[in-house]
């Protein structure tokens, strides 16, 4: 069973969400206000965390903020339909996703198990995919969905993490739009929806700059984004558990 | 533009020129009467010539005042007229009528002011007969000799600086307040006048004042006016939110039974939730808080993307939409709003379009204008209501708009969109029949 946060001000909607969740297999911890809801996200690990935008005191980007630097549990973000700037903020905060409110509970049921699909796998019983990946300085665990820059831990959203992990794989080769977000948001592309591009931005800020001042992450215009390869570097897998096979 | 500015500039400049002259022409009578005079100074001047002439006719002979007359300064100061006894001329051109009379000993014209001064004397060089010289001087015009050019254009340029100085004193406050109710009008409340009028205190000045307290109401009363309307919708988004979750478990435990009456209930629910999202976006567009984020785009891909959709909803209901020409264009526009009013124009065209025909879309590029034109095939609207249409929620025909809802929100969404982008749109009856939208966007636009 999935744990999830729920943290939105409207206590009735969300003792029916929490009913409704629960006979789709989640439990539901709420809360009604941003400070509430930070230190219930402190005391217990959650799967997920829901989060409303627009709350009384300390509104949902300050909540994302705070947390954000603790830790880095999936959160998917409610906004005011119609407010791209908002989702847009929301995005760049590290929200793994948003979705517009009011919006039909199946709709955010299906983005939840989307999110979670991709959340670590502790003990993870699919082999293929759990070698660790390097590209020159930098490692990927895909077991613990970790990744690490010239020896340094660098803190990723679940969301980034699978981005890099798909450019990775695809390293020197273009990866649409579409794909990445079929692949990372679990979700196919809407119209004129920027939330790949929200996400391949903080995580440039991320990683940084090469050694030639030039990000590792290019955007090939209207079309996707291509990881680009150092000349001489090719990926490298290595199995740390299991015996070696090939991953692509 | 500068209109006010160069009539202020000439009227006083003008007024400044009279003025001048006027006080001249003044001080010149007065000083006239106390004998000390500019004219009496030139009949002096002319006089001294004229005894200058006798003595060189004296001393020199005639031969000698020939020379000295060839001098250009003394032929232009005065005439000169040498007489021999016998009455022969010997110098100077025709004599003229009014000099006649003097010929002759003992004729002595009379000295000051009349139109022409002249002098005669008798002269006798050594070892010659004595001749009658005759020098006379166009008495010149008293204006002539008080307003030189030196002075003309001192007094061009000093009350051209004053007048200058004058019409910008004034005409630069206004200008700034133009400037600023232009931009207030613009929908940037933010604008404030009075600390660009520099340490002015006077009427305009206070004026910038007044335009600041009411640009501030202003921001205040539309700043309270777009809280309200986004605080109503928020308000009435809650309980629509719970309606959704509501639906959904009775979905979960209802077992399919009412699944039809579920549906139906959600499709309202949702058809609530779009208009609630219309009203706020019209209210952000109106209230100016809707900035646009402009990225190159081709304009005839988005059209098509448009075309494309509303085509495949149309054909449910046995219409069609067919784009009929398309000119390549690129434009930087926000692309989620323009597509956003194309579409509402497509969908309204679509409604009114008989059935079995076809909304056509077509789009030219002159280089300097996009024109986007959409055609329906229905009835038309009556020619005094064309505007009307882009007004919220009108109802042009009580009758037939009860079934089809009227006009909503679409069109008037459309029209704030491309004004926006710094276009306009415009309705009118084809000569057949059907209603044709025309939208035109500047290829060049202020950012």
């Amino acid at each position: 069973m999935n744990h999830l946060l729920l943290i939105d001000d409207d206590s009735e909607l969300c003792k029916m969400l929490a009913e409704y969740l629960a006979a789709e297999d989640f439990s539901v911890d709420m809360a009604h206000d941003g400070v509430s809801g930070l230190q219930i996200a402190r005391q217990r690990p959650h799967d997920a965390i829901i989060l409303d935008v627009m709350l009384p005191g300390m509104n949902g980007f300050d909540v994302l903020r705070e947390l954000r630097q603790q830790q880095q549990t999936p959160v998917l973000m409610l906004t005011a339909r119609g407010d791209d700037v908002d989702s847009i903020v929301g995005l760049e905060l590290g929200a793994d996703d948003y979705l517009p409110k009011p919006c039909n509970p199946r709709v955010l049921v299906a983005r939840l198990r989307a999110i979670l699909r991709r959340r670590p796998t502790p003990q993870s019983d699919s082999t293929e995919n759990n070698e660790s990946l390097s590209l020159g300085e930098l490692l990927l665990e895909p077991g613990s969905r970790s990744a690490s820059l010239r020896n340094e831990q660098l803190t990723l959203t679940s969301t980034e993490y699978s981005l890099l992990e798909i450019l990775v794989r695809n390293a020197g080769h273009l990866v649409t739009k579409d794909t990445l977000s079929e692949l990372a948001l679990g979700r196919p592309m809407s119209r004129y929806d920027r939330s790949i591009d929200m996400h391949i931005s903080s995580l440039r800020k991320k990683i940084g700059v090469l050694n030639d001042h030039q990000t590792p992450i290019q955007t090939v215009r209207g079309q996707g984004y291509q990881l680009v390869l150092p000349s001489g570097v090719s990926v490298q897998t290595s199995s740390q558990h299991h015996q070696p096979g090939e991953s692509r | 533009m500068h209109r006010l500015f160069w009539k202020i500039f000439f009227w006083f400049w003008t007024a400044m020129l009279i003025l001048t002259a006027g006080v001249a022409w003044t001080t010149y009578e007065m000083r006239d009467i106390e004998g000390e005079n500019v004219m009496g100074q030139a009949y002096r001047e002319f006089r001294e010539l004229s005894n200058e002439a006798a003595v060189v006719l004296q001393q020199r002979g005639l031969d000698g005042l020939r020379q000295w007359h060839s001098d250009a300064r003394h032929r232009k100061t005065m005439q000169l007229f040498v007489v021999g006894f016998d009455g022969h001329q010997h110098l100077g051109q025709a004599i003229p009528p009014r000099i006649k009379r003097f010929l002759g000993p003992g004729m002595v014209p009379p000295e000051g002011y009349t139109p022409h001064w002249i002098i005669t004397r008798l002269v006798q060089p050594v070892n010659d007969m004595p001749y009658q010289i005759i020098s006379t001087f166009r008495r010149p015009h008293p204006l002539t000799l008080l307003f030189t050019p030196t002075r003309i254009l001192t007094a061009l340029l000093i009350s051209g600086l004053v007048c200058f100085w004058l019409a910008r004193h004034i005409t630069l406050p206004i200008t700034r307040l133009r400037l600023a109710t232009q931009k207030l009008s613009a929908g940037r409340l933010d604008v404030r006048v009075s600390k660009k009028m520099g340490r002015r205190h006077d009427e305009l000045a206070a004026l910038a004042v007044d335009f600041d307290r009411m640009a501030e109401q202003l921001q205040a009363l539309i700043l309270s006016q777009q809280r309200l309307i986004r605080d109503v919708s928020h308000e009435l988004r809650s309980p629509l939110a719970r309606l959704q979750v509501a639906l959904e478990l009775a979905r979960q435990r209802g077992n399919g039974q009412v699944d039809d009456e579920l549906n139906r209930i959600e499709l309202e629910a949702e058809r609530l939730n779009e208009l609630i999202g219309q009203v706020l976006a019209l209210a952000r567009m109106d209230t100016g808080a809707r900035e646009l984020n402009r990225q190159p785009t081709d304009i005839r891909q988005l059209l098509e993307t448009i075309v494309d959709d509303a085509h495949y909803e149309a054909q449910s209901n046995q219409r069609h939409v067919e784009m009929i020409s398309a000119d390549a264009a690129e434009l930087d526009v926000d692309v989620p709003l323009l597509h956003s009013a194309i579409e509402n124009i497509v969908r309204n065209a679509i409604k009114n379009t008989a059935i079995e025909t076809t909304v056509e879309v077509s789009l030219k590029n002159s280089g300097d204008i996009l024109t986007i034109a959409i055609r329906d095939h229905g009835t038309g609207i009556d020619e005094n209501r064309l505007e009307d249409i882009f007004k919220p929620f009108v109802r042009l025909s009580e009758a037939r708009d009860r079934d089809s809802g009227g006009y909503g929100l679409g069109l008037a969404i459309a029209e704030r969109a491309i004004k926006l982008h710094g276009g306009h749109i415009v309705a009118e009856n084809c000569t057949d029949s059907g209603l044709m939208i025309t939208v035109s966007l500047p290829v060049k636009y202020p950012v």
